[in-house]
């Protein structure tokens, strides 16, 4: 077993895309369980699972800056 | 002996080489890769070279890039931020008809730019990057459609890079992002909100045409794993935002440029071994089938 289940080590929001991706939402679904396997059932080597809720927050924070900047740059 | 980022030198005397760096400490030094401003501002954002040349009343920038600080000033300053504007229009214009005629798919180009360019690799994370424009597709799906437009800025995703031919995961995660294009670019409720571009054939010419009109680009490996990076600075010196890991690079880029104009987050170099070990197999657990599996 791993020292951190899925379910604490991935989050909600990410066990969600694994889903849909394994229903098929974005077709070739043998090729893209086995890509995900290689981080659930690995050692998530590369740490996306660790990175995956700040990465998020960061895409939060560029909403927020650059979505009003976006409205009026090129009025 | 040379690392090629200040912290990537430091994991040298460190840790690959710490008993070479006890015997011989004056072999090991620091010489951060560069790139050239002739190459990635002159040539490929002609327009953005004029604007610098005529601001500072001078070329000499192309050989002392630290002359550009001098426009800090202008950077509230309506008139300049107008002329800026425009040149990066100008720039998304042209890429947007380039991906027209080479992916076959119409971009707004008013969206925001939102670019990763390099070579694939797990390390680099364009697969974390994949998952990101998932949750967002569903996130966006979530929100009632009448609030859709006032929750949400207009995005134009552009990954672009090769695997190597021997690189199977690599491999994967491009059909990954075709996979995502496909389903997110012909789904009539998303429209412009969100699009996905896989560029094909990355190469330096390709490069020159993204960069000046990228708004966005992704510098995200593992802490530790980037050993310098080059095209962070090529982005950055076309004024685009980068939203990046503290590695290679980037770490100096911060230090220039402030954090504060940069999207940094995830975890730290000396964070990541005990980040790992939450991920690493409980070998005593482990039964007999889960070991065979």
């Amino acid at each position: 077993m791993k020292k951190a289940s899925n379910e604490e080590y991935f989050g909600k929001d990410l066990l969600r895309v694994f889903k849909a991706i394994d229903e098929g939402m974005f077709g070739y679904t043998d090729e893209l369980k086995s890509l995900l396997d290689t981080i659930r059932l690995q050692n998530d080597f590369y740490l996306i699972g660790h990175d995956f809720a700040a990465y998020c927050e960061a895409q939060a924070k560029v909403i927020m800056i650059m979505g009003e900047n976006a409205v009026t740059r090129y009025s | 002996m040379n690392g090629v980022a200040a912290l990537h030198s430091e994991l040298l005397v460190k840790d690959l080489f710490k008993d070479f760096y006890e015997l011989f400490p004056k072999k090991f030094q620091n010489k951060t890769n560069g790139v050239t401003p002739r190459r990635w501002i002159a040539a490929c954002n002609q327009k953005l070279a004029a604007l610098y040349s005529e601001t500072l009343k001078s070329e000499e920038w192309l050989i002392n890039l630290e002359k550009i600080a001098e426009m800090k000033k202008l950077a509230t300053d309506a008139t300049f931020q107008k002329r800026w504007a425009e040149i990066k229009r100008n720039n998304k214009k042209r890429l947007a008809s380039w991906v027209q005629a080479n992916c076959g798919l119409t971009l707004n180009e008013d969206s925001l730019f939102d670019i990763m360019f390099k070579r694939i690799h797990e390390y680099k994370r364009q697969f974390m990057n994949a998952l990101y424009i998932i949750h967002r597709y569903l996130s966006i799906k979530d929100t009632p459609a009448e609030e859709r437009r006032k929750k949400w800025v207009p995005r134009s995703v552009m990954i672009g890079g090769k695997a190597a031919p021997g690189y199977l995961n690599a491999k994967k995660i491009i059909r990954l992002i075709g996979g995502i294009a496909n389903t997110v670019n012909n789904d009539k409720e998303i429209g412009d909100l969100l699009k996905v571009a896989f560029l094909p054939n990355y190469n330096v010419t390709l490069a020159e045409l993204i960069i000046p009109a990228s708004e966005l680009s992704h510098h995200i490996s593992t802490a530790g794993y980037e050993a310098s990076g080059t095209s962070n600075m090529k982005f950055a010196m076309n004024g685009c935002l980068l939203i990046g890991t503290m590695d290679g690079a980037n770490v100096e880029i911060a230090e220039e440029v402030g954090e504060e104009n940069l999207f940094i987050f995830g975890a730290r170099v000396n964070e990541i071994d005990e980040a790992r070990l939450r991920v690493s197999f409980d070998w005593e657990e482990l039964s007999y089938n889960d070991y065979c599996r």
